[in-house]
């Protein structure tokens, strides 16, 4: 007994020390230490079509990777030198850690802005408007989110807001009887559990089922159904406190846009050619126009 | 300065309390599961490389390096993700629409395939250690061979392999926690999904790793009990 | 079954292996030379080495490596205000976990050696530090290399588990591949094959040390 105490003792003894070292580096601006160090640290998307994955040649690539390259060139513009610019992975579940320990100075994934996460990361204005619908195999009996009740619906563990969109929905009476949600890390299990008749249908961002439909054997095999149950605006994932940093962020984006660049961005990953063809919707146009501030 | 807010009712607070009992739960009862199947079909396939056949002997070999030689996370996708391909496709509809959980089923039973691997090399190794005389004196009374395992040689083997056969359980407990890559809301699994919603990380993950050590601390305790009373008596000492 | 998500991506694919064997190889070195010094600690007889080594191999040996691999990823840098870069934090957790493994197994190597020898050491005029590490020690590591093969080849296969923090090695690049072409089924086979091939290989040598052990004997070293 006395040595299983003294086990416990030093347990929490390593913990307190841990807790001993703990100091949080002073806030430095990120664009200082930008200038500073000449490195920019950027979290990125590796398993989502076209978001961000690694291609046939195993190149990282996608929406956010062009996208991030435009705010890296800027950067090298504003200092008027060579900027390194540093990739690291992140998924739905690492990404705010990921901002919050301060492993990356920016993240550009398909985050949805909630006012959730802006209690603990803050976001650049929104750049992509898209919302929740359903993946399901053709001629599937669900139509839309009614149909849903009693069935099982994968989405993302990670998801938060579309987690919260379909509970309410069910608490609503919208689904009745409620369905059976069913967790996966990432979007491709849950993808793959749909194609094994684990689930009935799959319920996430409609710009991500594009991706998963475009990506399958037999993409005519799959629809997409459903009203938007939510809208869901995306936005770069920042540290909080960071005002210079977000201002920058934000007038790269803008320029961005109004230059046209971004339209090239989008027609190439999800324009009638890309690899994930997805009209603009209506709203979204109007978005980037009401993005397009003067200078 | 620490830049962080602890919030500790992020733990007990609804819906997440919850939450977490029930994942705790659902380790306590997928490892224990998985257990019972690691130690009855360990015990077999530690019986079965002891036979003088040797085609059965080898059949015991090849299981315990099929299962050793993989990492226990391929071998859970293999479980969740493949394994139902081998049925026919009415089959997986009948399966998925019966087995209201399958990933926890898939994350007992692969768990419980791998463990078995593990302790079957315990067991053998028991077997051997066991004193010819038990053997003779088994199959002389009359026994035949599945009765003399069943009732004397595994019970025996059991009693001198317990030290390392604790540390297998213990193991087994941990490696539960892979299971929230299929997406079983164990302990982990609950922790991280817990975070994605409040954003406090640090006090989901010190709850988890505190269920484990205590789970830990609660098994060797009760194992230390069972290896007293099922001592056998006569030996000088447990082996290692 | 379509063989050919393998071939088209085998050079993507095998690229990881070359960080699988890397973090493999690290996290054995770095946990052995650990695990000795925890090792050793547990069997002194200096309760201010023994008991901060019980707690630590206790404490570790509790914890499922997933989530020792989130605490220092995730959570040290949020406690210290440093960050460690995903290859580090994956390396330092392996170090730190399967240290508490490899110190139980040195321990019973040790523990193993004959009392004799310790003796003779002593009488010789060496020191106990000396006498550990050039008389027991040796001899305890040639009785421990079967379980410690044997452990490597454990490592080995929990490397995969660096996935989880994004670390492009082996199994992460499957998973990826995966992500793409949604084609699970042959490549997790595939994954599967690859390991039980090379870990049967460490599992053979762990086979093969433990029936023919003698000869290390030529080549023990004096350091």
């Amino acid at each position: 007994m006395k040595r299983r105490i003294l086990v416990i003792a030093g347990g929490l003894m390593v913990l307190v020390l841990l807790m001993g070292v703990a100091y949080r580096a002073n806030a430095e601006g990120i664009l200082e230490k930008i200038e500073k160090t000449g490195t920019v640290t950027m979290g990125l998307r590796e398993g989502a079509v076209p978001f961000g994955f690694i291609d046939e040649k195993g190149q990282w690539v996608g929406f956010g990777v062009d996208l991030g390259e435009e705010i890296h060139k800027a950067l090298e513009a504003k200092f008027n030198k060579p900027i390194q610019l540093v990739k690291k992975p992140m998924d739905p579940k690492t990404r705010i850690p990921l901002i919050t320990s301060g492993a990356i100075d920016i993240g550009i994934g398909s985050t949805t802005i909630t006012l959730a996460r802006e209690d603990v990361v803050d976001f650049s204005l929104p750049y992509f408007l898209t919302g929740t619908r359903l993946l399901v195999p053709k001629g599937s009996p669900i139509k839309d989110f009614p149909d849903l009740a009693g069935k099982r619906v994968g989405m993302g563990s990670g998801s938060t807001a579309n987690i919260n969109g379909i509970d309410q929905a069910m608490a609503a009476g919208l689904i009745a009887p409620p369905c059976e949600k069913v967790l996966f890390d990432e979007h491709n299990k849950g993808f793959l559990a749909l194609q094994q008749n684990k689930i009935h249908a799959y319920f996430t961002d409609a710009s991500m089922l594009a991706g998963m439909k475009a990506k399958a054997e037999k993409p005519g095999d799959w629809e997409i159904v459903g009203r938007y149950l939510t809208y869901e605006p995306y936005g770069i994932l920042l540290p909080e406190n960071q005002g210079e940093w977000r201002d920058f962020v934000n007038a790269a984006l803008v320029r961005t846009i109004k230059s046209g660049r971004y339209q090239q961005i989008y027609d190439k990953w999800f324009g009638p050619k890309g690899q994930v063809p997805l009209a603009m919707s209506g709203e979204f146009t109007m978005l980037l126009k009401a993005l397009s501030y003067p200078e | 300065m620490l830049n962080y807010d602890f919030d500790w009712s992020v733990l007990w607070r609804a819906p997440y309390g919850a939450m977490f009992a029930r994942g705790v739960l659902t380790t306590v009862h997928l490892s224990l599961l998985a257990w019972l199947l690691a130690l009855v079909l360990g015990a077999c396939v530690g019986a079965i490389r002891m036979q003088p056949w040797p085609p059965l002997r080898r059949l015991g070999g090849a299981y315990v390096s099929l299962f050793r030689n993989t990492p226990f996370l391929v071998q859970l996708f293999f479980w969740y993700f493949a394994a139902p391909l081998l049925l026919s496709e009415s089959g997986q509809l009948w399966l998925y629409d019966n087995v209201p959980d399958y990933a926890y089923w898939a994350g007992v039973l692969g768990l419980g395939i791998y463990t078995a691997s593990r302790v079957a090399e315990q067991f053998r190794s028991a077997f051997f250690s066991i004193p010819r005389d038990q053997y003779r004196a088994a199959f002389a009374s009359g026994l035949t061979s599945i009765q003399a395992y069943r009732l004397v040689l595994i019970p025996y083997a059991f009693r001198l392999a317990l030290p390392t056969i604790t540390t297998e359980f213990l193991t087994c407990f941990k490696n539960s926690a892979l299971a929230m890559t299929i997406g079983v809301m164990e302990t982990t699994h609950t922790a991280s999904h817990v975070e994605a919603f409040t954003s406090h990380g640090l006090e989901t993950t010190t709850a988890a790793s505190l269920v484990y050590l205590s789970l830990a601390w609660t098994v060797i305790a009760a194992m230390g009990a069972v290896e007293r009373r099922l001592r056998i008596r006569g030996l000088l000492a447990r082996r290692r | 079954m379509d063989l050919g998500v393998i071939t088209r991506n085998a050079g993507f694919i095998f690229g990881g292996l070359v960080l699988t064997f890397e973090l493999a190889a690290l996290a054995i070195t770095g946990g052995l030379a650990l695990g000795v010094l925890l090792g050793a600690a547990r069997v002194s007889r200096r309760p201010w080495l023994y008991w901060p080594a019980t707690a630590y191999i206790h404490f570790f040996r509790g914890l499922p490596l997933i989530l020792v691999i989130f605490w220092l990823y995730f959570l040290l840098p949020v406690l210290t205000g440093r960050n460690l870069d995903e290859f580090t934090a994956a390396v330092a957790s392996f170090v730190v976990y399967e240290a508490s493994y490899f110190a139980e197994i040195v321990r019973a190597g040790i523990q193993s050696t004959s009392r004799g020898q310790a003796m003779a050491a002593a009488a010789s005029g060496l020191t106990g530090p000396q006498a550990f590490r050039l008389v027991i020690l040796p001899q305890a590591l040639r009785n421990m290399l079967p379980s410690l093969t044997n452990h490597a080849v454990v490592i080995f296969q929990d490397t995969s588990l660096a996935y989880v923090i994004g670390l492009r090695e082996f199994l992460r690049r499957v998973n990826l591949v995966d992500a793409r072409e949604a084609r699970s089924m042959e490549l997790y086979l595939f994954a599967g094959v690859v390991y039980l091939v090379l870990c049967s290989l460490g599992a053979l040598a762990a086979q093969r040390l433990e029936r023919r052990s003698p000869w290390l004997s030529g080549a023990r070293r004096n350091d």
